[in-house]
């Protein structure tokens, strides 16, 4: 029996390799197919055009083919792609439905500004237009330097390995305002000022009346160019160093790794704050509510202030 | 005998090689331990080319010397309506307009002397350099000699911003010396600058030395900010278009 159930055992699993590696070709077939991706293009002013070009072609290749690089205002220039866009799509419902959840823990154990709270930052939430983006300030000069950090549109973009990704590089001026998220009670844009100047923007969030569901003692700083800060602003703790997250390309809907940093007191055009939820009135499940909502708010547009 | 022989050449062999791989070894190390500690204590050397280097050189290049740190060349890698771009060998890039560090690239590492670099520079057009750089316009004494310009260092929440306030004054004729053995006779400008950012104010003094027949600037000593250290430019190579622009003038 034994000298008959051995053959019949490596049958079995070469059958198993043999089937294993048909679906796998079956699941690599796509992306061998994906030789060319479609690049979607919408420039100020210009009608919007869309590109197939081979997958791998690079960043600056491309660019150099659509716009005229020495005069093109890189600071205005995004790349997002709709496979992104979805990704972001799923982060904002889920906010949303984590702020859902923190509104019925709020109201089951009687926290009245909590439940404020939760309110007030869904309703900008939901008040909000998100644009997802790989870069939101493409880095001409750095993409054309090296061969390293010009991306291979295919390659280098692919988001959940979907090969029917559409890439789509906006033009848009940057935001002149400095804006305000989170648990204050004045939420209007304030005007970035002129650089000698412009510490007076934090004096004025600082001023504005927090909610008492509002964390003190540290705000959030999101840069116009996804870089993020956790920086500390109370009495007791304002000369301790940030907790800097680098905007990454490859992960633009994370926050990786937070190191230490100082930031300095100057507001830039286009810095969005938050005033997160005090991490001590949240409850377990929601702990990592206010990096979540940052995540987010890293790709917000213009807010309506509804 | 003939295994005893065979022994012996054996045991030479073997006795010989490794000493002379350990000496030639040791020789490679003690000469890579010496330039070691001499680029430890002297840091690295400044780079210098031979005239006939310079002449057989296919592109324009400058010399570039922030402070503190080693001299390097770069060579001009890209002219973007007048915004030449400056490259080094380690991808580093230095833009400038009208011989005015205007931003730059990877130029902020770890362990050097600098503690941002320039990401741009704001209101070009009025820059009374642009003038004075022109081959066309007759006489330098008309062109503007004062400039507001707005100065941000690298995006990011560390960003800064700094206003910048200059005056620009028009010295006597200077000569000067350059790398390819030419003695090359300029205008010596003096730029008085004040750069002001969150209410802190700092005073430099740069320099530009004008060339008198294309009006090209060929040397210069520069700094805006605190946090970006003067740099001394000096021309190797002249970029084509500018000697053209002599010819066609």
């Amino acid at each position: 029996m034994s000298k008959v159930a051995v053959p019949s055992i490596k049958i079995v699993f070469m059958l198993l390799l043999l089937n294993i590696s048909v679906i796998s070709t079956v699941r690599a077939e796509p992306t061998e197919k994906a030789t060319t991706t479609a690049v979607r293009v919408q420039l100020q002013n210009e009608p919007e055009v869309t590109y197939n070009l081979p997958a791998s072609t690079r960043l600056s290749a491309l660019l150099a083919e659509i716009v005229p690089v020495a005069s093109t205002r890189w600071s205005h220039m995004r790349l997002g792609s709709e496979q992104l866009q979805l990704q972001l799509g799923r982060l904002h419902d889920e906010v949303l439905y984590d702020l859902k959840r923190l509104q019925s823990h709020a109201a089951k154990n009687d926290q009245p500004n909590l439940l404020q709270a939760a309110q007030q930052v869904s309703g900008q939430i939901k008040n909000s237009q998100f644009k997802a983006s790989f870069y939101f300030q493409i880095p001409w000069n750095s993409l054309r330097l090296s061969l390293e950090s010009d991306p291979q549109l295919r390659t280098s973009f692919a988001t959940e390995k979907k090969v029917d990704d559409t890439l789509i590089i906006t033009e848009r001026a940057p935001n002149p305002n400095v804006h305000i998220y989170g648990l204050t009670q004045q939420l209007s844009p304030i005007a970035a000022q002129p650089a000698e100047k412009s510490a007076q923007v934090i004096k004025r969030i600082h001023e504005q009346q927090w909610s008492p569901a509002a964390s003190n003692d540290v705000i959030w700083k999101i840069a116009a160019n996804g870089d993020i800060a956790q920086v500390p602003v109370a009495y007791y703790n304002a000369h301790k160093p940030a907790q800097c997250y680098t905007h990454s390309e490859k992960q633009p809907l994370a926050l990786v790794s937070g190191i230490p940093c100082f930031v300095n007191q100057q507001t830039n055009p286009a810095d969005r704050y938050f005033i997160g939820f005090n991490e001590n009135q949240l409850p377990q499940h929601l702990a990592q509510l206010n990096k979540k909502i940052v995540r987010l708010l890293k790709h917000v547009g213009e807010p309506s202030y509804e | 005998m003939p295994n005893r022989n065979a022994f012996n050449n054996w045991l030479k062999f073997s006795l010989v090689v490794p000493l002379v791989l350990i000496v030639t070894g040791c020789g490679t190390r003690v000469d890579a331990m010496a330039k070691t500690a001499k680029y430890a204590i002297w840091g690295a050397p400044d780079v210098t080319l031979t005239q006939q280097q310079i002449e057989e050189l296919p592109y324009a290049a400058q010399y570039v010397t922030l402070e503190g740190q080693a001299r390097a060349m770069l060579v001009l890698g890209f002219d973007d309506s007048n915004q030449l771009h400056w490259l080094s060998g380690q991808k580093e890039s230095l833009v400038t307009q009208s011989g005015r560090i205007i931003s730059m690239v990877n130029v902020d590492k770890p362990h050097d002397t600098i503690d941002a670099s320039i990401h741009s520079t704001a209101y070009l057009t009025d820059d009374p350099l642009h003038c004075l750089t022109q081959p066309t316009v007759s006489g330098q004494q008309n062109c503007p000699r004062q400039w507001q310009a707005e100065i941000s260092t690298a995006p990011g929440v560390s960003q800064k911003r700094y206003q910048i306030k200059t005056t620009f004054d028009l010295g006597s004729s200077a000569e000067v010396d350059l790398p390819s053995g030419h003695k090359a006779s300029a205008v010596k400008l003096t730029e008085k600058v004040i750069s002001q950012s969150q209410g802190q104010t700092w005073h430099y003094t740069n320099y530009y030395w004008l060339e008198d027949s294309t009006r090209r600037i060929i040397k210069s000593s520069q700094q805006y900010i605190p946090e970006f250290p003067r740099a001394h430019w000096l021309e190797v190579k002249a970029y084509s278009k500018h000697l053209q622009q002599d010819t066609e003038s």
